[in-house]
């Protein structure tokens, strides 16, 4: 029983980083309907720069992790201006959004490996060793820490979407985007805004990354599993990607626990397949009215 | 003059929609644009409304040339209702008009616009917290035309506001058009219920295959044998029996 607690609260706290990619990824797709393949450069964006300003300029933990935030953001923001854009501008079929995006997901990889190297990097242990003992239990400050920060950014991120103009004008595009622009938004500056806050959800997610694992080129890969949680949540759907990636981390840990950590990804993917050929339209997303 | 367009000439890829196209609208009038599908009506909508389309020529509004941007257009006090609506489905009645006032910062000037389309369309007003997709295709309609009403246009682009809409609804929504023009917005209509269309107008334009070929007051053109023969279904009808 403690194990499958401790199993509960570790898959818990990779389920929330899983959750700011998928937001991320979900609010991207609904608003420009395709899947964006590079949120891993992104996520190696905050991961990378949180990892130098803790390490090479010393930065203490809270600034390092608001850097993370703004690496992730600059990346997500040029990458819209530079590829998304002129595609959009152009009236080029979707197909184009995607074939683009991993076009910038391979050489996101490529130029760190390029410039930084291939190597495994340690974050500072700082945080990720000490834990707190409940009756057998171990939690990890870092996975509280993942956990907290995590649920505030994704409360803001509720806030913005449902109360405010700008988030109504998200919801709105959503469902139309062009039909958006006739009201009067500008709809490129509404685009940029909206990966703003992924490019800033990734960044942190990549911070988060690092420190429970390394950093190293290819954790951006580690989207996929957070596109099995959107899709398996309801691509499209904000709550349905949190619920999506928290039960997906559970899950995962589960497995790993119990089976093999070797069974996990295996398991992962046939959830996909099984999920796609199941219900399609994922656990939230059913309703064209639940679409952000 | 409050809009010119001057030899306006729109292209989808090889395909010209608009030919050379120049016509004006005063201040204060409700015109419309009658035409068979694909004349380029909707075409012309589009590019007064700043949607991103081939073309050259010219388009001012109020002395001034407009920019191919829809959320600049808005600005300057046009707005359009699209064709088939686009409402927002996800989004409540008065979400949508909310998202209709974008631009409006003033709480005290958004609360009197949307007093005056709950007026104008009662039937929006019990329906506000539905969202969009539960309204029928009559609602829909009342709804883009209140939702394009909440940005304080100066003029209004109508693009089909009949299309799927039973008979008795369109002469309602249509005398809502009279009211809304005695409310001082100038209204260029479009339209393929030409009859309808041409008798509530000031005056009309006919276009065909990207060309107007018939210009002239509404009342004219209704009483015009070429117009009646080819868009009224004069002939046809007196065929048929």
């Amino acid at each position: 029983m403690i194990k499958f607690i401790q199993q509960l609260i570790n898959g818990t706290s990779i389920g929330f980083v899983y959750a700011l990619i998928a937001i991320g990824y979900s609010l991207i797709y609904s608003i420009l309907s395709f899947s964006n393949f590079a949120h891993s450069t992104f996520i190696i964006a905050g991961a990378y720069t949180g990892f130098f300003l803790l390490t090479a300029v010393s930065l203490p933990l809270p600034f390092s992790l608001l850097g993370a935030i703004v690496g992730g953001i600059l990346i997500a923001v040029f990458a819209e201006k530079v590829a998304y854009r002129p595609i959009r501008e152009r009236g080029n079929p979707t197909l184009y959004f995607i074939i683009a995006s991993m076009g910038m997901s391979i050489f996101g990889e490529n130029i760190v490996i390029a410039t930084i190297g291939p190597k495994f990097r340690s974050y500072p242990p700082i945080l990720s060793v000490t834990a707190y003992q409940i009756g057998g239990i171990s939690i990890s400050v870092l996975d509280i820490m993942a956990a907290v920060v995590g649920s505030i950014f994704l409360l803001m991120l509720m806030y913005v979407v449902n109360k405010t103009r700008q988030g109504m004008a998200i919801r709105a595009a959503a469902f139309d985007l062009e039909t958006v622009g006739l009201m009067g938004v500008n709809t490129n500056q509404l685009i940029s805004l909206v990966f703003l806050v992924a490019g800033a959800l990734a960044g942190l997610a990549g911070f988060f990354l690092g420190m429970k694992y390394t950093v190293f080129p290819q954790l951006g890969n580690l989207t996929m599993k957070a596109y099995v949680a959107a899709v398996f949540g309801g691509l499209g759907s904000l709550p349905g990607a949190v619920i999506g990636s928290v039960f997906l981390g559970i899950i995962e840990t589960i497995i790993a626990g119990y089976f093999s950590s070797t069974l996990r990804d295996i398991f992962v993917f046939a959830l996909l397949i099984l999920v796609l050929l199941v219900r399609p339209s994922g656990l939230m997303g059913a309703k064209r009215e639940d679409k952000v | 003059m409050m809009l010119q367009v001057k030899d306006l000439s729109v292209f989808y890829g090889k395909i010209q929609a608009l030919d050379k196209l120049s016509m004006e609208i005063h201040q204060g009038e409700i015109i419309s644009m009658i035409g068979a599908n694909g004349a380029g009506k909707s075409t012309l909508l589009k590019a007064i409304a700043g949607l991103r389309l081939q073309m050259n020529g010219s388009i001012t509004f109020e002395g001034e040339p407009l920019v191919s941007k829809t959320h600049e257009t808005v600005k300057r006090g046009i707005a359009l209702v699209p064709e088939g609506r686009h409402i927002f489905g996800n989004l409540t009645v008065y979400e949508n008009l909310v998202m209709g006032s974008y631009l409006q910062k003033d709480k005290k000037v958004f609360k009197e616009d949307l007093e005056s389309v709950y007026e104008l369309f009662p039937r929006l007003f019990e329906r506000q917290k539905q969202t969009g997709s539960t309204l029928s295709g009559g609602e829909q309609q009342m709804l883009a035309i209140g939702r394009g009403l909440m940005s304080k246009p100066k003029l209004l682009l109508l693009d089909e506001p009949s299309l799927g809409l039973a008979p008795k609804l369109v002469s309602e929504i249509f005398k809502k058009f009279e009211k809304i023009n005695k409310m001082g917005l100038t209204i260029l209509l479009v339209e393929q219920n030409a009859r309808q269309a041409l008798a509530l107008s000031h005056r009309a334009y006919v276009l065909q295959t990207g060309r107007i070929i018939k210009q002239g007051l509404g009342k004219d053109l209704l009483a015009d044998p070429e117009v009646q023969e080819a868009y009224l279904g004069a002939k046809q009808k007196a065929a048929a029996v």
